[in-house]
């Protein structure tokens, strides 16, 4: 049992890498990706810097700040939007590597779970296992945590991950306020 | 038509005036009167962007950085920053001009922790609610006693709300902790 929760780690550590490695190629190499991101992290330190001194908000500043912003958001839309090539690279990788572990470990137990998940984990945890014990775990569970975790360490290590003040500031899916 | 050319010019060569500040002043040439009254609105759009870059630039040498953090003038600050943010994290109440660097070693942090008290509860072995409650419980801890004890930081003036540094990697820093627990705890006790 152990050997394959630890398989199912190193090939989740392999499928992120590579996931990586295709946004790599496909959207951080290109110069419009660097070119977005250096634009993107002045504004938002200028609109940071903007919005800290409220107190001295005179109206055309005001303008000004409004004016900043729309910009930025306008401008993390295209980013989300180059991004999008690697969203799907890596929705590719992992699918990939998700048929080939239901072949491989439909319906075994990889590992024993120490807690008994909610019932709404029980759907991803107990899948396609047989017998009511809860605290067994399917691959699917240990497999997507382990993602999660890796996927996030390796984009923070290796400096992929988007800033944070830019990451609230609404992405593909606010609308595109026009720039006045 | 001839004043016309002229403030032309002049505005031109004030904008450029603008931008080349300092290097008027060094070789000491500033001769043009700056308070030429001039008529058209182009002298109107100069004061504003003139007073922007005043500002600007009092701001940078007032307290460039956020408020909360009572530390040296913006000129001592450049010279302490050359320390890696790592060795920073481990210095008792240091310099944090920028607070997502702040936040980076909070998420590390958090990591880290995740991973010891995973490796803890898979050991001993803590079931059930319990682990959550034992990871909850020092992530929180943590987190409190490093940004306000050891490092200072004042995390209302800084963050605005005390929850930002909890929420910093919060999904990610859980799925560590699962991960180590569940692995340890099927090493050990699963057979």
């Amino acid at each position: 049992m152990l050997s394959d929760a630890i398989l199912i780690l190193v090939v989740s550590c392999i499928a992120s890498a590579i996931g990586e490695g295709l946004t790599w190629v496909l959207v951080y190499r290109t110069e419009r990706y660097k070119k977005l991101k250096a634009e993107i992290d002045r504004q938002v330190k200028k609109v940071e810097k903007k919005k800290k001194d409220e107190t001295s908000v005179s109206k055309n500043k005001k303008k000004i700040l409004d004016r900043e912003e729309g910009k930025l958001k306008n401008n993390n839309r295209e980013l989300s939007m180059v991004k999008m090539k690697s969203i799907i690279a890596i929705g590719v990788a992992f699918s990939a590597m998700l048929s080939i572990f239901s072949a491989l470990f439909e319906g075994k137990v990889v590992a024993k779970l120490p807690f008994q998940p909610f019932s709404l984990f029980q759907g991803l945890s107990h899948r396609n296992l047989l017998g009511t014990d809860y605290t067994d775990c399917s691959y699917l569970f240990l497999y997507i945590l382990s993602t999660m975790t890796i996927r996030q360490n390796l984009q923070k290590a290796l400096g992929f991950a988007p800033n944070r003040a830019s990451a609230q500031g609404g992405g593909f899916f606010t609308p595109p306020t026009p720039s006045k | 038509m001839g004043s016309g050319l002229a403030s032309k010019y002049s505005v031109r060569w004030r904008e450029s005036r603008a931008s080349c500040h300092v290097s008027w002043s060094t070789i000491g040439l500033a001769t043009f009167p700056r308070e030429v009254e001039m008529a058209s609105d182009d002298a109107e759009k100069i004061r504003v962007k003139r007073e922007m870059e005043d500002n600007e630039s009092e701001n940078q040498s007032g307290s460039g950085k956020p408020p909360g953090m009572e530390t040296p003038r913006r000129k001592k600050e450049e010279d302490i920053v050359e320390i890696p943010v790592w060795k920073r994290a481990f210095q008792r109440s240091a310099v944090w001009p920028d607070k997502d660097e702040f936040l980076d070693v909070i998420y590390w942090m958090q990591q880290a922790l995740a991973l010891i008290v995973g490796l803890l509860c898979g050991v001993l072995p803590l079931k059930g609610f319990l682990g959550f409650a034992a990871y909850g419980a020092t992530s929180c801890l943590a987190v409190f006693w490093y940004s306000t004890n050891f490092q200072d930081v004042d995390l209302d003036d800084t963050f605005g709300d005390k929850t930002t540094v909890l929420k910093e990697g919060f999904p990610s820093s859980l799925a560590t902790f699962l991960v180590t627990w569940i692995m340890v705890y099927t090493a050990l006790h699963a057979f």
